[in-house]
């Protein structure tokens, strides 16, 4: 599904990811006694981070009209700007 | 320097009052850039002072104040460049800027420019909190002082609000255009929305020394006939200025001349403004023959039902109810469902009206509602059961935060607590 979707907004979709459930995460995080290592995701399901995707798109508006094309199953998408282009 | 005489003062402060929205934005159509866009438009008002002072007050000011502050953007542009390096933030469409448009050039507004701006400032993907802030301040060219203050916030918290609203438009790439018609439903809603924020802010002031904010009622009211003259054809803004204008009628006669809450029931109806009555009616109306069923239209029924009323007891109360069923129907929230409350409490009595509230006491979004207190208090004290009345007027009172709310509520707790039991 990703990669039919990925194909026909090729244009657009400059890459992604998905990732497997947020129960195979773990996380590495500051605490009161340095960084710790603890089971499980960052943010708790069910609005885990489950795939990532790289789009290029004029505007905003653009950007959410391909982000609402994207197959489900989702609860929601994010879209965000990306502070560099260049990794 | 001497001071510039009267009249040139009360002309710029009416132009800027009219003309502030088509200044600005078509200066944005040229800078590309709010914030240059704003220092140069607020310079070009200071300019007016003493050219005006000078020369005479011109025959158009806005076109006068739009061609100063474009050549204000002109000479930013030509010192520093800026206006290249900040193109890409707001750039749509091609645009050149023009040639030094010189002494003698008008630079003339495009019908778009002051849709544009709206339609940035309130695009969906802003909070209502930004949309409002940045509605303020740019459409109506309030300060970041005056919005702080409407908003009861201090203005360093203001102002950075505002400024992260703008940094949000120039990051997330919002664009700068008006929405095509696949999108305007949309998209109108949500300046319509804000729209109906702002003056719901200036209706009743949240907190403070008094009960409305007239100055943000008026701005809602301005900006919601601005909308109308640019977009004729949109049934719900036709439908949103209409229950403004219903609402606003009767503002004069909720407060009395000691500056206290006089509520509708009481209210000298030969104070209501026949003239917004008669012209918000003949909107609803169109907006209606339009096949509107929207909240809007809903909303604006339930003033009319109230404005064409000839006296309280003459309210058509059947018909509020089974607008409030409507309204539920399509806007599902606690607070409709609280006014419904009491209207079937004034069309069955008191009696009903508790028994509907009550299971309302149990609703999360309300808990902290003055009103809904307020309304037990009320049908409480109407059957006499004076106790419980002023148990209820004392919870009310520790939950409003506007003072002239309290001292009614103050008043209305004497009264029961004098009474018997």
């Amino acid at each position: 599904m990703c990669m039919e979707f990925t194909e026909r907004n090729s244009a657009n979709v400059l890459s992604f990811l998905c990732l497997h459930p947020s129960f195979t995460g773990t996380s590495v995080r500051h605490s009161g006694a340095g960084v710790e290592v603890v089971a499980g995701a960052v943010v708790e399901a069910p609005l885990g981070l489950d795939a990532l995707y790289v789009i290029q798109a004029g505007d905003l508006d653009e950007a959410l009209a391909i982000a609402k094309r994207v197959p489900p199953p989702w609860d929601a998408l994010e879209v965000r700007p990306l502070l560099s282009e260049t990794a | 320097m001497s001071a510039p005489p009267e009249g040139v003062v009360d002309a710029v402060t009416a132009a800027y009052r009219a003309e502030w929205t088509r200044v600005l934005s078509t200066v944005i159509r040229v800078t590309r850039d709010f914030d240059t866009a704003e220092d140069c438009v607020q310079d070009a008002y200071a300019q007016a002072l003493l050219s005006w002072a000078r020369d005479g007050i011109p025959d158009r000011p806005g076109a006068w104040l739009t061609t100063v502050a474009v050549r204000n953007a002109l000479q930013v542009h030509r010192r520093a460049s800026t206006l290249a390096k900040r193109l890409p933030d707001l750039v749509q469409e091609d645009f050149e800027p023009p040639a030094d448009p010189g002494a003698g050039t008008v630079f003339e507004e495009l019908p778009d420019d002051r849709l544009r701006l709206i339609f940035t400032c309130c695009h969906p993907a802003l909070s209502a909190e930004s949309r409002i802030a940045l509605t303020l301040r740019m459409v109506c060219g309030l300060t970041s002082a005056e919005v702080a203050k409407a908003f009861l916030v201090k203005e360093a918290t203001m102002q950075a609000r505002i400024t992260r609203a703008k940094k949000k438009i120039a990051d997330a790439g919002i664009p700068y255009r008006t929405p095509t018609s696949d999108e305007l439903p949309e998209r109108v809603t949500s300046v319509l929305d804000t729209v109906l924020l702002v003056y719901n802010a200036g209706h009743i002031a949240a907190a403070g020394d008094a009960l409305m904010r007239p100055d943000l009622a008026e701005r809602a009211l301005q900006i919601a006939r601005m909308l109308h003259v640019l977009l004729p054809d949109d049934a719900e803004t036709v439908a949103l200025l209409a229950l403004l204008l219903l609402t606003d009628a009767r503002r004069t006669a909720r407060v009395d001349d000691a500056g206290d809450l006089v509520q509708i029931e009481h209210q000298d109806r030969s104070l209501w403004d026949r003239d917004e009555i008669r012209e918000g009616l003949d909107l609803l109306g169109r907006a209606t023959s339009a096949g509107s069923t929207s909240r809007y239209v809903i909303m604006a029924s339930l003033a009319a039902v109230h404005d064409e009323a000839q006296s309280w007891e003459a309210t058509d109360w059947a018909r509020i109810v089974a607008l409030y069923d409507l309204l539920l129907e399509r806007w599902p929230t606690p607070v409709v469902a609280l006014n419904r409350a009491i209207a079937v409490g004034f069309l069955e009595g008191p009696e009903a009206g508790l028994s509907e509230i009550a299971p309302l006491m149990a609703e999360a979004g309300l808990a902290t509602y003055p009103y809904l207190t307020a309304a037990r208090a009320d049908f409480l004290r109407r059957l006499g059961r004076n106790r419980e009345a002023a148990d209820a007027y004392g919870e009310a009172l520790l939950l409003t935060e506007n003072s002239v709310e309290a001292t009614y509520l103050r008043g209305r707790l004497e009264e029961v607590s004098l009474g018997p039991d």
